[in-house]
This record gives structure tokens, sequence and C-alpha cells, in this order.
């Protein structure tokens, strides 16, 4: 919600030139890592005694802070209503509480906007997803063309009778793929929810324009860029994924916790896991957990047949400085970088809910969506 | 002058909808469900017009497709292809591997009917 992002914004950049983790900063507040880094992310509003308590633990002033977000209110509302004939700054003035609703308003389509994209992108890449959604068409295909016939009279009782059946059993394969089809994608809202809640190990201070200028000197080989950047595989990886430059490859990230939970996940074009009920444990993102510090490079292709080739390139390491008193916060990160190599792949999906592969020893569950 | 029709599709309410509607104007209707065995099937018939699914159990009607256009006893035949894949990259893979038609589903009776006619009759 960029009406709240700058704020958000400014928070982080504050904590992060204290050396300030989200864990430390969110204790010294009285709130959770979790609620901060949605607070960091512009996904919730900040009151105004949660406001000094920030700006006192961060050694700012709360007015700037404040001002921060006035300043990313009137922005947002020019970008939406250009051509106003009164100065947007004065409207944001006179109606405070009406400017606001009219932001949150635009940020809830650019939402949906957003959803709908991803929802027709998952239909591409989404076998299962793809088949259900084909499947329906065919219900509905029969369902119509039955109607019809009976509509101009089928000229016979007994095919009548036999059409009147058939319309039958589709309505009722059509509602139970209907209920299959808004449970699996309620359930995916509500596991993409999850995952944006999480507290985010994967920050990175690494400057863009020196990644992107890295990349361009060395290519996307992680150790390479790493090496120019004087930092960790790990680290040159989640900054590798964020690029900025047109003219470099599509990436996609994903990163677990230790227990495998997905904590981040970055798609790119052919690059798609499920989080709601598992991602296919044949990602080499999770096979990393077992060998934590060995880099590892594999070449797969999702089952379908129909994406690109991805490289993947993943370590396991630890995320957070060591203490004497404190077990260790092991993270795995995977930079899915979609060149389409031609060498030999392996095969994955996206999770066993929404994959459409027969005789896979590492499947738990059947596909979620067929009938 | 009505002909023979070979029908391969995998959805059994719409074959029995689909014969139904070709049987009614005069056609000869035959069904197959399979792709691995559907170009043996037309080979064996042969129809005077096919009217192809997309997603089949065993093969995809664009393979079959593939397959009949490059056989000489088939290359010419008309094929109406019929299929939920309405993106136009699938729509663009069919006519550049050789269907005469590509219609989408859901479709209407009289659409499919009319189709059917002209391909045939001209």
């Amino acid at each position: 919600m960029p009406h709240r992002s700058l704020i958000g914004s400014r928070v982080r950049d504050r904590r992060l030139s204290l050396s300030l983790s989200q864990r430390q900063l969110a204790q010294a507040i009285g709130i959770s890592p979790s609620y901060l880094n949605l607070i960091e992310h512009g996904k919730r509003g900040i009151g105004a005694g949660l406001l000094t308590r920030l700006a006192d633990a961060l050694g700012a002033d709360a007015a700037v802070l404040q001002a921060a977000e006035d300043n990313a209110l009137i922005a947002r509302l020019a970008a939406i209503t250009p051509d106003t004939a009164e100065p947007v700054e004065a409207i944001v003035d006179r109606f405070p509480v009406w400017s606001r609703q009219i932001a949150a308003q635009a940020d809830e389509i650019a939402e949906l906007t957003q959803d709908k994209a991803a929802l027709t992108e998952r239909a591409q890449y989404d076998p299962a997803l793809a088949a259900a959604l084909h499947d329906v068409l065919s219900i509905v295909t029969s369902i119509r063309s039955t109607a019809s016939i009976l509509v101009d009279g089928a000229g016979d009782p007994e095919w009548e009778a036999r059409f009147h059946a058939n319309i039958y059993n589709d309505s009722k394969r059509l509602a139970q793929m209907s209920q299959a089809l808004v449970e699996y994608l309620d359930g995916t809202r509500a596991a993409q929810d999850q995952v944006s809640d999480a507290p985010d190990p994967i920050e990175t201070r690494i400057d863009r324009i020196e990644v992107d200028r890295a990349m361009h000197r060395v290519g996307s080989d992680p150790a390479a860029v790493a090496k120019v950047l004087g930092v960790g595989l790990a680290d040159a990886m989640i900054a590798m994924a964020g690029h900025t430059d047109a003219d470099l490859p599509q990436m996609g990230l994903a990163a677990c916790d230790g227990a495998g939970v997905m904590t981040h996940y970055q798609p790119c074009d052919g690059f798609m896991m499920a989080r709601m009920r598992g991602a296919c444990p044949l990602w080499p993102l999770f096979q990393a957990l077992q060998q934590p510090g060995r880099p590892m490079r594999h070449v797969v292709a999702m089952t379908g047949g129909q994406s690109p080739r991805l490289t993947c390139y993943t370590v396991a390491d630890r995320y957070e400085a060591a203490t004497f008193d404190a077990s260790a916060a092991i993270r795995s990160v995977m930079l899915v970088v979609a060149d389409a190599p031609s060498a030999a792949a392996q095969t994955v999906g996206p999770g066993c809910a929404t994959c459409a592969a027969q005789d896979c020893a590492a499947r738990r569950e059947a596909p979620r969506l067929r009938l | 002058m009505a002909g023979r029709v070979l029908l391969i599709e995998d959805e059994p309410n719409i074959v029995e909808a689909i014969s139904f509607i070709l049987s009614r104007d005069g056609w000869t209707v035959h069904t197959h469900q399979d792709g691995e065995t559907a170009a043996e099937r037309v080979r064996a018939l042969p129809p005077d017009l096919i009217i192809l699914d997309v997603m089949l159990p065993g093969r995809s009607g664009f393979d079959i497709l593939k397959d009949l256009r490059g056989s000489e006893d088939t290359r010419r035949l008309p094929v109406l292809m019929l299929t939920a894949r309405g993106a136009p990259k699938d729509r663009d893979l069919a006519m550049d591997l050789g269907a005469t038609v590509y219609m989408t589903k859901p479709f209407s009776n009289s659409e499919i009917l009319e189709t059917v006619r002209r391909l045939v009759e001209g």
C-alpha cells in the first residue's frame, strides 16, 4: 500500500542504518517481529502511540515520520487523479478522511489487478489448475449443447430422458468442480497472506545498482557475482533476484527456514511453487537443508512440459550471528534463472496438490482438482 | 451430401450430444475416445472429416494432427479442432500444424453443424 509504504521504508532504512534486526527493534517497542515486518512493508498502519515509541527507539523525530505518511498520501492521490482543478495538498488538507479512503480503494483495486494477473499466470504454469479449468469448460459445453438439443426437441422420449440425465450429472460435476476451485483458490490466497505475514529473513543491504553492474560484468553465476560484491553466496543470490535491469534474465527466488517452511517466494516465468499445502519436496531448496554451506546447482523442468528449463542455484546457511545461548537459525535460499539451458533436467512440480505427475515417489497427496 | 465424421473426444456427454445433432442431420458419426490409437482409427475408416479434441488420454490432439499431416493419405483430410484451450498460442500451434478450423468450447450446436457442412460439402 503505497501511502503507508513510505513511513515503513523510513522505519526500515533507519533500522538498518542502526544495524538493528527486526527482532531487536520489535522487542524494544513491544510488538512482534512479524507485525514490524508488516509495518515496514506498508501492510499495517501506525497509531500515534506506536509512532512515538518507534521514533524513540530509532532516535528519530515522530513528526518527520508522520510527515512522511502525509507526503506519501499526497503523492498517491496525485498519481490517481493527476488533473484536479484544486491542488492535491489542499484536497488532503480539507478532506483527510476521504483522501485516505480514496487512496485505500485505489490500493485495493491495484491488489485485485495483481491477483487477476497472478491467476492468469497461474493458469499458464499450474498444470492442475489449467486442467481443472479445461474440465469446467468441457462440462459447460456439454450442458449447453445438451440443453440446446432439448430446447429444440429431441423428438424421441428415450433420447430426451437420456439428455435430461446427462444434464443432471454434468451439473452435479460442475458444482463439485466449482466448489473444489473455490477452496483451492481461497487456500492459495490464505497461504499468500501467511507467507507475507512472516518475518523476512532475506533482507539485503546490497545496492541494486551494484548488483546490476556485477551481473553485467560476470553474468548470472551467483558465485562470480558474490566474489565481485564481496558478500556471501546467499546474500548475492537474494540481491540478484531483485535486479531491476530488463536486459538481464528473469529470476525467481525462494527461501525456507530450517523446518522447510517457505518464508519467501518470488516467481518468474516458468517457476512456480505451491505453498498452501507444501511445495514439491524435490526442489533443490529443500535438498540444500541437508548439507548447509554446500552450494548446489541443478537444472530442472516443471511437470506439464509447457515451461522453460530453469537453473536453480541453492545454498543453505546461518542467517543470524551465532551466539552461545541460542540455536542456529538456518535458512535455505534458491535463486531460479529462466535461462532455458538445453542440458538434461530433473523434473519437479509446484506441489502435490497442483501437480499432474503420476507415479511420483515423493507424492504425499492426490491432486486436489481432479474429479 | 452427408458423409462420415469421426469424432475424437473423451468427454462422453459431449460425444453423445454432438453425435446426436450430426446424426439427425444425416451424418454417419463414428466416435473414438483414446488419443494413443486415434490415428490408426482414422486410417482404418477413413472419414470425410475429423472432429478432434486437444486434451485426450494417451496422446494430445496436436500430436495426432501432426501425425495425420505427415501422412500422404490424411494430409488433406479436413480437421476441425474442438478444444477448451482458447489461448492464441494454442490456436496458432493448431493452425501451424494444419488444422482446418479451430473452434473453442463452449460452442453452439448450430455453429458446429454449419462448420461440418461447410468443410465437407464446400
